[in-house]
């Protein structure tokens, strides 16, 4: 376990060197950008004092990480604000956006996929396959779309483009998240789905349940007390990956329904040459993703004893 | 010894949908079991004996097959009974113990969880603890003296041997009227098989549970069983009680059958055994587990042997000895780090002097190719343009090299699913001596075939060395394989050579008491 932790943290200070060093050496000066092409030289050596790019690499690195640590990121270039302060109320925007889907992928998916499996070669076993295959085939920006026309402009459930704050009022942030979380959700339903189904079938047919038929149990309770717990085990991985990946598939959702979340700033970010935010927004990705990786090998452990 | 019948079978009739399936039918099936009574079902794959015991057992899918006929217990016919009436027989008066203890057994579950699990189903008022008690109670009856450290074991944490006593036991704590054991013994150890006939034994002994043992191996059923049931083809050829059918057995195939054992006692003829092909000595060797300097893995300890021409050694021992290894360091796979490896000419590592045959020939074939296809590449190396004499020349020596290993020639353009065990085994053999080897070393070559086909190949494995001097290693776990083909048989324990001789030798005058513990329980007679 410390073992585990430590190459996490490894990881992640190789992580920070890449990412400044990348930053550091793509060409265009963020002095320029801030104050434009006619500035005298004096004004632009003055901007990069200010912002911090003097000084040998090594050092401003070495600055850079202990900021990190002490949680103060750096300034943002174009909004001259704590990076801190920027991400503060974008990031549980996204989070929330992504814990939400990633409900909706495990509390549709499970019973989903138990139903598949004991429907194993019925019609209704090739009808859902099939529509399972069209859904995963839709990119989940167009289930957006398709998402908002549906429910909002002709069901009008929910009003597209209606974002409310959790700040102001919790339920209706939560009541218009649905949406977006299951457009980002459904196209993995569909693939984690077909994932459980085939690991449920190929447990059903290992020894070990012919055994516990062997004991009196009836089907039910082959599949709930001896097939699920060994047929979760190799999906762990897979909803890990998923959860990982989903946080990425947001920054195209928010865009689709206008949520104020990390996606957008990011982009800007990029574009406009703000370094310190695109770098600690990389940063939080890739600890999210050790975090998340870290936890899947924790559960690993507690399922599965052979591990 | 035995009294009223409490299972009754007639005209049992099972037939797969399915006919893509190795075992697909049972034909006209009739058993009578006793209260108390050892029953054995004896036959080659594909006979049909484990068909008709899960039908027994209540373990066949009903929607995926034909049926008829009856299997009367308490007054129910098991075929067709209500799913309730039989879920309450499983696991209560019917238990069954299965070949593979570990892939039998829940991996992700503790061994006391699943070994009570018949009383949880069946018993549900009885309380957690007595579960426990019995379930401690029911492990120390089948052997296993620290059953509160078992009692918390996963499966993979137990040895093969514990694993299948944690089975038996799992099936005897609700103490059943009958208990159905799938060849139980099959993928375990000579002297652990030993010790679960014992076990079987001790509990038709002691608790009067009628016995229903199902088994490819005759001399298992001859020292266990009562009665004998002998199946081929999914028909019963013969039945009777044991000794009647072992020592007057009235049908041809079964005296096929029983002929096919290998027998130890009949005096061989020695032979001249020519120069030294290999000669191993002191050798300590083993492989890399990992990349760090400590992760060398010694294996075979101060081991010594010799091949020579025209000789069939025999390297035997149980599983873990060091056999397989043993057999690595010959072909030049393994790090020898201390004593050495002298080879005669033409015998280097990966040369054409020495050629391998693998237990599992159906794995060891590429299944993608023709038999001709892959005797070729065994020939050629891949490099078929550059073979001198071309293509005439290839095709003369494929058809040399099948037709030494007995297989016709229209089976060349087969692929190895649509071969039987047999002939795949043949094909490897013709793979290994199409390019003229002078050693050939087999690891397990027959274990994974039925008796009269091992009988076969054994017979051509000994043709091949007395026609053509072939050289062997042969490596088994068979001890009386070993007899019938080995001039001389060095048995290996923890990777160590234990004793080494003649076959007559060591099999008449064992000088190590490992040997004779070996011998005791491989030739277990009654």
């Amino acid at each position: 376990m410390i073992k585990k932790l430590l190459a996490a943290a490894a990881t992640l200070a190789a992580v920070s060197v890449l990412v400044f060093f990348a930053f550091s050496l793509i060409p265009g000066d963020p002095a320029v950008k801030k104050l434009g092409t006619q500035a005298t030289p004096e004004a632009l050596e003055m901007m990069r004092e200010k912002l911090g790019l003097t000084g040998p690499l090594p050092l401003r690195y070495l600055k850079w990480v202990s900021g990190f640590i002490t949680g103060d990121p750096g300034v943002s270039y174009s909004y001259d604000m704590p990076v801190a302060e920027l991400l503060g109320d974008k990031l549980p925007v996204t989070m929330a956006l992504v814990f939400m889907a990633f409900v909706i992928l495990v509390v549709i998916s499970v019973p989903l996929s138990i139903l598949h499996a004991r429907n194993e070669g019925k019609r209704s076993d090739r009808v859902l396959l099939f529509i399972g295959q069209g859904i995963m085939a839709v990119p989940p920006f167009f289930m957006g779309i398709m998402l908002t026309w549906f429910f909002g402009i002709i069901l009008k459930v929910f009003v597209p483009g209606g974002y409310v704050s959790y700040k102001t009022d919790p339920a209706g942030f939560l009541a218009y998240m649905f949406f977006p979380a299951l457009a980002i959700a459904l196209p993995r339903i569909a693939m984690t789905v077909k994932l459980l189904r085939a690991q449920i079938l190929k447990e059903a047919r290992e020894d070990y349940v012919r055994t516990a038929y062997s004991r009196g149990n009836s089907t039910m309770a082959v599949l709930y007390r001896h097939v699920l717990k060994n047929a979760f085990i190799p999906a762990l991985t897979f909803l890990s990956m998923n959860l990982t990946d989903m946080v990425a598939g947001s920054v195209v959702i928010e865009q689709v329904f206008g949520i104020p979340g990390y996606g957008r700033f990011l982009l800007n970010a990029i574009l406009g040459r703000d370094y310190p935010v695109v770098e600690a927004i990389v940063m939080g990705l890739a600890a999210f993703i050790l975090l998340v990786n870290m936890t899947a090998d924790i559960l690993y452990r507690l399922l599965d004893p052979r591990i | 010894m035995t009294d009223a019948p409490i299972l009754s079978v007639k005209d049992l009739m099972i037939e797969f949908n399915d006919h893509t399936l190795p075992e697909t039918a049972v034909f006209d099936f009739d058993l009578t079991l006793n209260a108390g009574e050892i029953v054995g079902i004896v036959g080659e794959s594909g006979a049909g004996k484990s068909l008709s015991a899960l039908a027994i057992a209540g373990l066949l899918k009903r929607h995926s097959m034909a049926r008829n006929g009856s299997i009367l217990f308490e007054g129910n016919n098991l075929l067709n009974c209500d799913r309730e009436i039989l879920r309450g027989f499983q696991g209560d008066e019917i238990s069954v113990v299965f070949q593979e203890p570990l892939s039998s057994l829940n991996p992700a579950y503790r061994v006391g969880k699943q070994v009570e699990e018949s009383l949880r189903i069946h018993h549900p008022e009885m309380s957690a603890d007595e579960r426990k008690e019995r379930a401690l109670a029911a492990l120390e009856d089948a052997g296993l003296s620290d059953s509160g450290r078992v009692y918390n074991s996963y499966p993979h944490e137990l040895s093969g041997g514990m694993r299948q006593r944690v089975m038996i036991a799992a099936a005897m704590i609700s103490d059943p009227k009958i208990l159905i054991a799938d060849e139980p013994t099959t993928a375990l150890d000579v002297t652990v098989q030993a010790q679960i006939i014992e076990l079987f034994k001790k509990i038709n002994r002691e608790k009067r549970c009628a016995i229903l043992f199902i088994s490819h191996d005759l001399s298992l059923v001859k020292t266990l069983c009562h009665r004998v049931i002998v199946m081929k083809d999914g028909r019963i050829v013969e039945e009777g009680e044991t000794e009647e059918v072992f020592y007057n057995p009235r049908e041809d195939y079964t005296k096929q059958l029983i002929g096919a054992i290998p027998r130890i006692g009949e005096k061989k003829k020695s032979r001249e055994a020519g120069e030294t092909l290999i000669r191993m000595s002191r050798v300590d060797a083993g492989y890399r587990t990992g990349v760090s300097k400590n992760s060398f893995k010694t294996v075979l300890h101060d081991v010594s042997l010799e091949l020579k021409a025209g000789e069939i050694l025999g390297l035997a021992g149980e599983s873990g000895s060091g056999k397989s290894t043993a057999a690595r360091a010959i072909m030049g796979a393994l790090e020898v780090t201390s004593g050495e490896i002298l080879r005669a000419e033409g015998y280097e590592p990966y040369g054409n002097g020495m050629r391998m045959i693998f237990q599992d020939p159906y794995g060891s074939l590429n299944p993608a190719h023709t038999v001709e296809w892959i005797l070729t590449e065994a020939l050629t190396g891949g490099k078929r343009r550059k073979y001198p004499g071309g293509a005439s020349a290839i095709r003369e020596a494929v058809l040399n090299a099948l037709d030494q290993a007995e297989l016709s020639e229209e089976l060349l353009s087969r692929k190895p699913r649509e071969l039987s065990g047999g002939q795949r085994q043949r094909v490897a053999i013709a793979e290994a001596i199409i390019s003229r080897p002078g050693l050939i070393i087999a690891d397990e070559p027959v274990s994974a075939l039925d008796v009269t086909v091992q009988q076969q190949i054994i017979a051509l494995m000994e043709r091949l060395r007395d026609e053509k001097g072939i050289a062997m290693l042969l490596i088994s776990h068979d001890l009386r394989v070993i007899y019938r083909i080995c001039d001389r048989v060095a048995i290996m324990k923890g990777g160590r050579i234990v004793e080494e001789g003649s076959v007559d030798r060591v099999y008449s005058a064992p000088e190590q008491v490992y040997t004779k513990e070996l011998l005791a329980a491989a030739l277990m007679e009654t």
